[in-house]
């Protein structure tokens, strides 16, 4: 139960020892780790914006159906939920307190309250979300009182989700402030029936990923219950009496995993990633393991090699140059599929990294001893640094981040709309791959504007400038 | 009821306002001072919701920021800030730094001024305005911000002679008006075909020099009642005269009564201005009748509802009705203009003796899809917010404002002539795609 007891989990640097500023060897971590038994916090005397817990939180919440969201503070707090809004039923069902000077002096009980009076009378939900914002946090508004009382009023589920944009330097805890509260929050009863189904713990994933997930697990005869994201009331409930909570992201599973695991005694069963041929096929026989299908794994994973490998004819990506800026399971995963398509990874930079990724930290150390580990969220100021230093052919990233890649002439693969899980993620990305690099002249065209985004005096000096360790 | 609460909210914080108008202009660098995340979530609804208007590289993750901590919120986050400016002046580069503060550090007190003093002092070209969230919305950081620029850039210049036939342009907030930059090149086009020079501010190639000229100009322009405040500063110190419009205008009748007014304004000849509306109206007219046979056959005349900013929507919907025979159930203003401009702004809807307009200011998703519901309209346009009330009532939709999910506006604009024309496509592909769907 320690895990729950609090109103917020352990922000991600307490828990896991996450640290989101480094530039430098593998091999000064692994030190720094052995004589301290950790790795140390160090901050930024320049830094650039990164997003916060909220927008973490926010964005898993948009998905969850039956649900609506009241997002407890200023407008601003808010102004992305919007750009979460092309998924569902969901859209458009939520609020925010709009919090002006006076209430954020007197504070704003009675807005809170009325706002969630509004939003259970306009869209019926199952449950109501309440995202604490900075200036909720700063004054510590009470948000307990006005959820018992409605609770107990309207009869539905009133989770407060106690982000606050602060405390942790780590987005990724905002995935796990939801993780914490709706296991809080709704299942606190006991498990009240031995389901059939296993958990299969979903944090950022697509609807896409989500299906070639299904599409494998099936195969193995494995019937799944989406949690959280995009889970419904009903599955919610369910995952209490869940056989096993499987992992697909093991970063952002890890917290569901564990506290469902604490609290119902279902066994998480996790493995890496499951990105890439290698990968996708220990996922799968590690789940198969766990859960007795040895069997059934190895006659799919002979069927789905065999398909593949028709399909993968001999590459012509070899030899190319390409640097990876992901989360921290997609990156390792990323740097073992590039290496196996015979790249050469030149930079690795992930959000942040933490006591999970030790191995992949000594594996550097030990095969690539020159490599920098570049460990930042957002940051771009960094990346342009490095990236005009080793000029890579191909950059991979996520969402916004990749502009300095192309105002540098760097081709870049986003993922955020291609999914690259499983089996069918291989072929995709082979596929993007391809397609990036045949015709690279959009690039060329944007690279050939003016840069002149940072000073000489910065892009001359070292990368890790001002990353400092922090002062106690 | 509270009218604070705000359901499916479509307008961001004063700090956000202030952000687009920072990066929105070349050489202009903000520094914000908050918790993590403020710059982000302005970055993702420019980005996504102005009609992909926003994909500048500046901006979002690359946006100076103290990014503070607990540790900063608890002992007060000044140093975290002295840091902050002093390393970015040292990492981009820019002619002005503007350090923008979020909600944290203004609960917190930090003494931001004396921060920003003392790299004055230094001689480094930095301001601030206080641009907290529970202190305004996005319209009223575009104020802040535009006044703070102007007190640092344009006072300075007290020497300045007046440029023949300079006009600044105020009212506009890039990627909120989601065909800001379409507009400014409107209304550039617009004076320039009367011999006369924009000062549009904002976007492509728009530098210090710019706002440095502000003080310059022979007029200042407002098309919507954000720049009255830009204008009343202006004419307060320097005694420029200011032509306060309040909307952007859409063809012939607004356009050319525009003109006039600023041809009074500027003493441009009569005979001038009478040859630009004749050769404008002429081909705008010409544009009507080509149109004509479909509007019938198709029945083109609708009930109306719009629901945008003052600027958009008092244009579109007095040229809807006043030129293209449209009937104007409801106008929602979605800008919340101060309570003394909304007479002004209600006289301003056309008015019908037999088809009465409700004339509604309102932001919040729920109430604009009541009125919208209640007033049953043929046609809406709206933002992509409006879509689930225009499938309700199967009506089509056309986006004037913010947000916009689905479009991408590089350079579009219904205003001016030539504004209007585009406007009767977009009109007539709705029309067009409804009844597609309805055949189904």
């Amino acid at each position: 139960m320690s895990l729950l007891r609090q109103k917020a989990p352990l922000i991600r640097e307490k828990r896991l020892n996450a640290i989101a500023a480094y530039y430098g060897k593998a091999e000064t971590l692994l030190q720094e780790n052995a004589s301290e038994d950790q790795f140390l916090q160090r901050v930024r005397t320049y830094s650039q914006d990164a997003p916060s817990d909220i927008l973490y939180a926010l964005s898993i919440i948009a998905t969850i159906k039956d649900a609506a969201v009241v997002v407890h503070g200023g407008s601003g707090c808010a102004a992305a939920r919007l750009t979460f809004d092309f998924f569902d039923e969901n859209n458009g069902k939520w609020a925010v307190t709009n919090l002006n000077e006076r209430d954020s002096i007197m504070g704003s009980k009675v807005k809170l309250r009325e706002t969630i009076m509004q939003v259970y009378k306009l869209h019926s939900p199952k449950i109501v979300f309440i995202i604490s914002t900075p200036i909720v946090a700063i004054n510590n508004d009470d948000i307990e009182s006005v959820v018992d009382e409605l609770k107990e009023e309207l009869g539905i589920a009133i989770v407060p989700v106690y982000t606050d944009g602060f405390r942790s330097k780590i987005g990724t805890t905002g995935y796990d402030v939801v993780s914490h509260s709706i296991v809080k929050r709704i299942l606190n009863t006991k498990k009240d029936a031995v389901g059939e189904h296993v958990n299969l713990l979903s944090v950022s994933e697509k609807p896409s990923d989500l299906k070639e997930v299904n599409r494998l697990l099936q195969e193995l005869g494995l019937q799944t219950n989406v949690f959280p994201r995009f889970s419904s009331f009903e599955n919610i409930e369910q995952a209490k009496n869940a056989l096993f909570s499987l992992s697909i992201n093991p970063d952002e599973a890890d917290y569901p995993g564990k506290i469902l695991e604490n609290r119902f005694e279902i066994p998480y069963v996790h493995s890496v990633l499951p990105v890439g041929i290698a990968n996708t096929s220990q996922w799968l026989t590690e789940i198969a393991i766990a859960t007795g299908r040895k069997k059934e794994v190895q006659s799919l994973l002979s069927r789905e090699k065999e398909r593949l490998s028709s399909l993968l004819k001999k590459n012509d990506l070899s030899k190319r140059k390409v640097f990876i800026s992901l989360t921290p399971a997609y990156g390792i995963a990323l740097y073992e599929l590039f290496e196996e398509l015979g790249f050469e990874v030149v930079g690795v930079k992930f959000t942040y990294i933490d006591q999970l990724h030790l191995k992949f930290v000594e594996k550097i150390k030990a095969e690539r001893p020159e490599l920098a580990l570049f460990i930042g969220d957002g940051q771009l100021f960094e990346e342009e640094n490095v990236i005009r230093k080793i000029k890579p052919d191909l950059y991979i990233g996520n969402s916004s981040d990749f502009a300095v890649a192309i105002r540098n002439g760097v081709s870049v693969i986003n993922i955020q709309n291609l999914s690259i899980i499983g089996f069918e993620g291989v072929l995709n990305l082979v596929g993007k791959i391809r397609k990036t690099l045949a015709n690279t002249s959009f690039t060329q065209l944007l690279a050939q504007s003016e840069n002149k985004s940072y000073t000489n005096y910065w892009l001359n000096k070292s990368t890790n400038w001002f990353i400092k360790q922090e002062v106690k | 009821m509270s009218k604070h609460i705000l359901h499916n909210n479509r307008n961001g914080c004063a700090l956000h306002g202030a952000l687009k108008v920072v990066n929105a202009v070349d050489g202009f660098v903000p520094i914000v001072h908050s918790s993590a995340g403020c710059s982000i979530q302005s970055k993702l609804s420019d980005n996504i919701l102005s009609g992909s208007n926003g994909a500048h590289y500046r901006g979002g993750l690359e946006t100076s920021a103290t990014a503070v901590f607990e540790k900063q919120i608890v002992f007060g986050g000044t140093a975290r800030l002295r840091e902050q400016i002093k390393n970015t002046v040292k990492v981009q580069p820019a002619d002005l730094y503007v350090v923008l503060t979020g909600c944290a550090p203004e609960i917190v007190g930090d003494d931001v001024p004396a921060m920003v003093k003392e790299a004055q002092d230094q001689g480094f070209p930095v301001i601030t305005t206080s641009t907290p969230g529970f202190k305004g919305n996005v319209y009223k950081g575009y104020e802040w911000a535009v006044k703070a620029i102007i007190e640092r850039i344009s006072y300075p210049d007290l020497d300045h002679k007046t440029q023949k036939g300079l006009v600044n342009i105020w009212g506009i907030i890039p990627n909120q008006d989601i065909f800001w930059e379409g507009n400014l090149a409107s209304l550039d086009q617009l004076l320039a075909s009367l011999g006369l020079k924009a000062n549009t501010l904002f976007g492509f190639d728009q530098t210090k020099e710019n706002w440095r000229a502000v003080t310059a100009a022979e007029l200042n322009l407002v098309v919507s009642p954000w720049g009255l405040e830009a204008a009343r500063q202006l004419e307060k110190k320097y005694g420029t005269p200011y032509l306060y419009l309040g909307y952007l205008p859409v063809g012939a009748p607004d356009t050319s009564a525009f003109l006039k007014l600023l041809g009074e304004k500027l003493s441009i000849p009569k005979e001038r201005i009478e040859a630009v509306k004749n050769k404008e109206e002429k081909y705008l007219n010409y544009q009507f009748q080509k149109l004509a046979q479909t509007y019938i056959s198709y029945d083109f005349q609708k009930e109306i509802a719009l629901v945008g900013e003052t600027s958009n929507v008092l244009g579109i919907s007095r040229f809807l009705h006043n030129s293209f025979g449209q009937l104007l159930t409801t106008v929602i203003i979605t800008d919340n203009p101060d309570e003394e401009l909304r007479q002004q702004i209600k006289d301003l809807v056309p008015t019908n003796n037999s088809y009465p307009t409700e004339v509604i200011f309102a932001s919040d998703g729920k109430e604009i899809d009541e009125w919208l519901l209640k007033s049953k309209p043929q046609v809406i346009l709206g933002s992509s917010l409006e879509q689930i009330v225009a499938d309700k009532l199967s009506v089509p939709l056309i986006k004037i404002s913010t947000p916009v999910f689905d479009k991408v506006y590089l350079n579009h604009s219904y205003t001016g002539y030539t504004g209007a024309v585009e406007l009767l496509q977009d009109f007539g592909e709705a029309i067009f795609k409804q009844l597609h769907i309805d055949k189904k």
